[in-house]
């Protein structure tokens, strides 16, 4: 097909490239260049369209610099684009239902190439988001780039936080191990604090009263394909508003008199998108990737603990981080004011962020109010985040939480650090322990052992209190470790015993 | 004529001076960090394989243990502790006909590890061998499978099946395991044969008199004196090992006048081998 539309002279004899148009054309679209003469008619169509305006064309200098943005909006991107392509592998091998998924699991880390590599990267990667996007957050609302023409823009942006928090909660059960089913079961149990219909939102949300094969379908059905729509097309409106209606902002000291804010306004230097922007762009698109592959492949394990048993609960369960806050609200009071009233006040109090304050004043410096709180704010989530951890208001007897420090049900202890030829064959009364040749790596583990017994009863938990450590080979390969810690009960003088036992491989 | 240098390109592509000199550095950067990826790549690439069956060794590891824990809790009742079976509650799990001779004996055609797992996960309703034919009314095994009705998922009769595998190294002979010497129960600790009273009360008083702690009975012998001729029932086994026995295997050694068969009935009741232990010390004391 050739076209009969004149599009200026020098390119009058190229061939045809796509959808009608020559490249000198796409690279006119590309650069937003203007066109001299007639320009091909399906020229107009394209530069307009929603697809070409993804990215800006061209930005002040001074927006794009790196200390104003930190590129994080553009990171978020990269990564949710890296967590789409890496999930989609992973859904070729998982199984959503409760007797498939932990041994999909398992068979992707042993039996796919690459495949803990991949669930690795996706699981970094989505931690490492739920950063960006709090850090992104803090930058817009710092650099006061958030009011007025961009209210939308951050009322997008609070959904897609909403949306993001979605994505790593419903992510986090799909293993379907001990961590991940407890801790979605403490995070759904707010959805039944909530008044009138808690018990309905409950059903729906978990399928049945405990989460069970229903529930797991609900999850990853949200997980892999309502969220990911939802936060596609949310982005798509952000980004559309930060690049078409009103640009990044300036840094303050740039501000124009006439409170210009956006790249349209000022006489700022202008860069092009193509090459510098989108060179850079590649450039930290490489860099991620190498952070991505060299973290998740040496120092980064994605934590997969024993198949989820609706019928026992393990001791010191924890939501993942970045929940932990909301863990700490429940921990401090009633269900329905902590777990549902204040999460969603705090959400609804960003959501009219921008119109609170309408003072003009963008510089850091004169927004006290804004630092002092944003300070604060910081505190209070870093503080709830600890009263959430196990370490706060949960009470285990004391031998059972000595026993829990050194070899825990779930995950490891200090046990876990020696290795497995030094865990050598005996019997370990630590009140007769002569320490000659015990490897060191057992005989810390025994010292923090009798430390901690001694603290304990000049505490005056445990009185008299004595440990047996038994180590006993087992099977090929295996030991079977027991820990007895007999005490008196000063109330009725009669002895105690609590005693645990573990089972360890060499090539666990 | 100056000879056209790399930098000059990125002049004529780059919005200005500046961003020119931007580019540069970037697309150096860029280059040595795509190497470094390349590099990263092929590294992963060439110690896949290795990493793959690391990770297999280590989920076998993992289930080796979770059986481990699943079988203390729900077989050794009858399989012993450590696989070495029980008088006529379970048969051996951890000797070397086990795994050699087992499956041709009752002819199964797959592996031995899936001989296992069908087993637990179905239970058995009659025993294959005469000394755990059971009495047909009980099943000598529930079902372990939930399906069937049983306590335990699928993932945990495999991970209890791949525990009791293990067992094939110092079954054949191919390992020697340590042995500890753990302190067993004295026969002569009083409050040992204390325990063993309580428990004979509860457990064996239904049947068996002994003159100062149960009613006159006729349902089994009386063990008044039973340390005194348990030792010329059976001479190839020590007293404590006949009275051990004759709760573990009724059959073995038949009194005169009780037999089990017309009687219908015989000692069967499932202890602990600590309690076991108890009940002979305090036996082994009734001279
Ligand atoms: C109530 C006692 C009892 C318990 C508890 C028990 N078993 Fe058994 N088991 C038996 C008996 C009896 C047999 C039948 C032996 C036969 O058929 O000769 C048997 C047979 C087996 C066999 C086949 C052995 C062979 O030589 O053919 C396997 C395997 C087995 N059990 C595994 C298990 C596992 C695994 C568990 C724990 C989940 C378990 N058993 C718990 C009593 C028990
Ligand atoms: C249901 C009734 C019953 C119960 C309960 C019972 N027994 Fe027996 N016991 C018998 C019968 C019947 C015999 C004789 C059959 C035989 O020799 O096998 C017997 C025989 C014995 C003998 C051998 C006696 C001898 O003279 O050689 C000993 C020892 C014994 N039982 C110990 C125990 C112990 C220990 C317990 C408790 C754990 C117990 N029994 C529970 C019915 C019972
Ligand atoms: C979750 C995915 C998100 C993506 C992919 C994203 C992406 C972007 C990008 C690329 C920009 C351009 C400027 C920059 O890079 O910083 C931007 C600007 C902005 N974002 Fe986001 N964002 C996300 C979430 C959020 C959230 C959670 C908020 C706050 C609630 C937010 C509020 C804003 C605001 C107000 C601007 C305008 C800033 C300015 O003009 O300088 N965004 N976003």
């Amino acid at each position: 097909m050739s076209s009969t539309g004149n599009t200026g002279k020098s390119a009058s004899n190229e061939k045809i490239a796509i959808a009608g148009l020559r490249p000198s054309d796409l690279k006119a679209i590309l650069r937003g260049d203007q066109l001299e003469g007639t320009p091909n008619p399906k020229h107009l169509a394209h530069r307009l369209s929603f697809w070409f305006h993804f990215r800006p064309r061209n930005l002040p200098e001074a927006a794009s610099r790196f200390t104003h943005t930190f590129h994080l909006g553009f990171l978020i991107f990269l990564f949710f684009l890296i967590e789409l392509i890496t999930g989609m592998i992973l859904m070729v091998y998982y199984v959503p239902t409760p007797d498939g998924a932990y041994e999909s699991i398992l068979r992707l880390s042993a039996d796919v190439p690459f495949g803990e590599l991949l669930r690795d990267i996706h699981r970094l990667g989505a931690e490492v988001i739920i950063i960006l996007v709090i850090l992104h957050l803090l930058r817009t609302y710092l650099t006061d780039s958030f009011k007025g023409e961009r209210h939308a823009t951050w009322l997008v942006g609070v959904f897609l936080l909403v949306f993001m928090l979605g994505l790593a909660f419903t992510g986090y059960l799909l293993p379907w191990d001990q961590l991940a089913y407890w801790a979605v079961t403490i995070g759904t149990s707010m959805a039944e604090a909530v008044p009138l219909i808690g018990e309905e939102l409950n059903r729906l949300f978990r399928g049945s009263i405990e989460i069970g094969a229903d529930g797991l379908l609900r999850f990853y059905v949200l997980h892999v394909l309502l969220l990911p729509i939802l936060c596609i097309l949310f982005m798509g409106i952000h980004y559309y508003r930060v690049v078409r209606i009103h640009g990044i902002s300036l840094p303050v000291h740039l501000d124009t008199e006439s409170g210009q804010t956006g790249s349209q306004g000022g006489n700022n230097k202008s860069i092009r998108f193509l090459p510098d922007i989108l060179l850079f762009e590649t450039f930290v698109t490489c860099l991620v990737l190498l952070f991505l592959m060299t973290f998740s492949y040496f120092l980064y394990d994605a934590p997969l603990e024993h198949h989820a048993d609706p019928s026992h609960t393990p001791l010191d369960v924890q939501a993942p981080w970045f929940f932990l806050w909301l863990q700490g609200l429940l921990k401090l009071g009633n269900k329905t004011i902590m777990g549902v009233g204040v999460p969603i006040a705090f959400f609804l109090f960003l959501v009219f962020l921008p119109y609170l304050g309408r003072s003009p004043r963008r510089k850091l410096r004169d927004r006290p109010l804004a630092m002092f709180s944003t300070g604060i704010l910081i505190i209070i989530f870093v503080t709830l985040s600890y009263v959430g951890t196990h370490h706060y208001g949960i009470q285990l007897p004391p031998a059972v939480r000595i026993t829990q420090d050194i070899m825990p049900e779930e995950g490891e202890g200090l046990l876990h650090t020696v290795p497995f030829d030094e865990l050598r064959i005996g019997i370990y009364e630590l009140d007769k322990i002569r320490s000659s040749n015990i490897p060191r790596s057992l005989s810390k583990v025994l010292s923090t052992l009798e430390k901690r017994i001694r603290e304990a009863s000049t505490d005056g938990y445990l009185s008299e209190a004595k440990a047996v450590f038994i180590i006993e080979d087992w099977q090929a390969d295996l030991k079977r470790i027991a820990l007895r810690i007999i005490w008196t009960n000063t109330k009725s003088d009669a002895p105690v015993t609590f005693e645990r036992y573990i089972h360890l491989h060499r090539h666990r | 004529m100056r000879p056209l240098h790399l930098k000059d390109t990125y002049t004529y592509i780059a919005t200005d001076k500046v961003m020119a000199h931007r580019l540069h550095t970037v697309i150096l950067l860029g280059l040595l960090a795509t190497l470094l990826l390349i590099a990263m790549v092929i590294y992963a690439i060439v110690h896949e394989p290795a990493k793959m069956s690391e990770s297999s060794r280590k989920v076998a590891a993992r289930s080796i243990e979770t059986g481990a824990g699943l079988y203390d809790l729900h077989c050794r009742t009858c399989h012993g502790i450590k696989g070495e079976g029980i008088g006529q509650l379970g048969p051996a799990l951890n000797d070397r006909p086990f795994f050699t001779e087992r499956l041709k004996e009752v002819g199964w055609q797959d592996t031995l590890e899936s001989y296992i797992i069908s087993s637990s996960a179905h239970g058995r309703l009659i025993g294959t061998r005469p000394k755990y034919a059971g009495n047909e009314s009980t099943a000598v095994m529930t079902p372990w499978l939930e399906d069937y009705g049983g306590p335990l998922r699928r993932d945990q009769i495999k991970n209890i099946a791949a525990f009791v595998m293990n067992w094939q190294p110092t079954a054949l002979g191919k390992v020697e395991l340590i042995n500890l010497e753990l302190p067993g129960v004295s026969l002569d600790d009083p409050n040992t044969i204390n325990l063993g009273k309580r428990l004979f009360t509860e457990s064996c008083g239904d049947c068996h008199l002994i003159s100062d702690v149960s009613v006159p009975s006729r349902k089994a012998p009386v063990l008044d004196s039973i340390a005194a001729r348990a030792s010329s029932r059976q001479p190839e086994k020590s007293p404590e090992e006949y009275i051990r026995d004759s709760v573990l295997m009724p059959a073995e050694y038949i009194v005169e006048g009780f037999d089990p068969e017309i009687l219908g009935y015989s000692c069967g009741s499932v202890l602990s081998a600590t309690q076991l232990d108890a009940i002979t010390a305090y036996l082994l004391t009734r001279r």
